[in-house]
């Protein structure tokens, strides 16, 4: 959302307060992913985050619909804030009922609200993850389920954890540029049939 | 924050794991909302998370669902032992319970191979194409999903043809060909998947056309079929492990 990408978010942000429609699935589009990643990494609740994202983009276009943004470059610092004050909200809420059960973590995918693009992406993400090292996989399932430090890795595989440090930063890397690039070739074959 | 900042603190991981502190939480969203790149690695994070998450609690399923789905085969079996018994026929029966593709065996050592060669198609997970353009393709898919390899032949061969570098197209054409029993045409398709290079299908072409190479009882082929499958790391890989091991006591024992 650099450069010409600002000038994209001030120019939707006033269309939106002068009613034009198409701006405001411009700005569902823009910032929808950005919204619901934040939700489900503060919520820790992908099923809440999917009706948070809907409050929280209600609540951003009644208030632009308003006029209610003065400076219109403010406008990505506007929706993080919303979006954090639904997030604190419902963590308050959930923190009353807590003798509810708390719950499941990760059922749903948490990268996107759309489930076309959650399957593709866990799709992309599977057979990245199939194309790691068996010690790589598990240092990731260590590290972004478990919890655990390098430290406490390297003395379960018998590494240093500076080992455990650098295996896990490629393994990453590697998921990234896979997915990127499986991505990438997804799309070349889309478009060869349109 | 900038993107060097996130890069060198590991701050997506640390953000992902709620090991940031509030401070480190908020900067590090409002530079990712202005930032693609950010984001994208974001993105990639909590999905991998997720699907690892998962990987976690299927392998740790109660015991009492894996009894259920031995009760479920059990059930199956015991309904295609029945229908044996009706029409006198096992091996028609056993070939309906597991849905396995026909193969010709002529002496004991073909029917060694015959059981390693044995396919069952890959399940296909539509979330690699989408959009308006690939009616041909998804149609195929949808008669392949239906086991009717017949008919999805025919259309991802004309799939293939238009675009012979859609590994997709091409792999699945050479396991409906497999699933039909013909094997050379499996085999020419599998190995027009695997010189496409890096795919998502590249593991499985490996392993598949191992399958049709031991149909045409080409064991050596198939023995580097498997070790490049293996080699792969993928989700083949087990498979193909436990294919070239068996390959290997059957080769032996000639």
């Amino acid at each position: 959302m650099h450069d010409e990408g600002a000038e994209q978010v001030c120019g939707v942000a006033e269309r939106i307060s002068a009613g034009d429609l198409a701006a405001e699935s411009e700005l569902v589009h823009l910032f929808s992913q950005r919204i619901f990643a934040l939700l489900c990494a503060r919520t820790r609740d992908p099923e809440a985050s999917r009706d948070l994202l809907q409050d929280v983009l209600v609540a951003v276009l009644m208030a632009l619909r308003k006029g209610q943004l003065r400076e219109p470059d403010k406008l990505p610092a506007f929706v993080l804030s919303i979006a954090r004050n639904m997030a604190q909200a419902y963590l308050r809420d959930r923190s009353r009922e807590s003798h509810d059960e708390f719950p499941e973590e990760g059922i749903a995918s948490p990268a996107s609200s759309d489930p076309i693009e959650i399957a593709e992406r866990e799709a992309l993400v599977r057979r990245a993850l199939d194309r790691l090292d068996r010690t790589d996989r598990e240092i990731l399932l260590r590290t972004l389920i478990e919890g655990e430090k390098p430290g406490v890795i390297a003395e379960a595989l018998g590494l240093s954890p500076e080992m455990v440090r650098q295996r896990k930063s490629r393994a990453i890397k590697k998921v990234r540029d896979l997915v990127t690039n499986l991505s990438q070739r997804c799309h070349k074959t889309q478009r060869s049939y349109t | 924050m900038n993107c060097d900042d996130v890069q060198e603190q590991e701050i997506v991981e640390k953000y992902v794991t709620g090991r940031l502190s509030g401070g480190e939480a908020e900067a590090f969203e409002a530079h990712y909302f202005a930032c693609e790149r950010c984001c994208e690695e974001l993105q990639t994070l909590q999905t991998v998370q997720s699907v690892l998450r998962r990987r976690t609690k299927a392998a740790h399923r109660p015991l009492q669902a894996r009894w259920l789905a031995a009760a479920a085969m059990l059930l199956v079996v015991l309904g295609a032992a029945w229908w044996a018994h009706r029409t006198g026929s096992l091996r028609q029966a056993v070939r309906i319970a597991r849905r396995e593709s026909p193969v010709r065996v002529e002496n004991a050592r073909d029917e060694a191979l015959a059981l390693l060669a044995r396919v069952d198609p890959p399940r296909y997970v539509r979330s690699v194409l989408r959009g308006d353009g690939q009616e041909r393709f998804r149609e195929a898919m949808r008669q392949y999903s239906l086991a009717d390899y017949g008919a999805a032949a025919a259309g991802l061969q004309a799939v293939a043809e238009k675009d012979p570098q859609n590994s997709a197209a091409q792999f699945y054409l050479g396991v409906c060909y497999l699933m039909e029993d013909r094997n050379s045409e499996a085999a020419e398709r599998l190995r027009k998947t695997v010189a496409l290079g890096d795919s998502p299908e590249l593991g499985h072409a490996h392993l598949y056309l191992a399958k049709a190479l031991l149909r045409r009882h080409d064991t050596a082929g198939a023995e580097v079929e498997l070790r490049q499958a293996i080699a792969l790391d993928g989700e083949q890989r087990q498979e193909a492990q436990r294919l070239l091991e068996r390959l290997g006591a059957v080769s032996s024992a000639r």
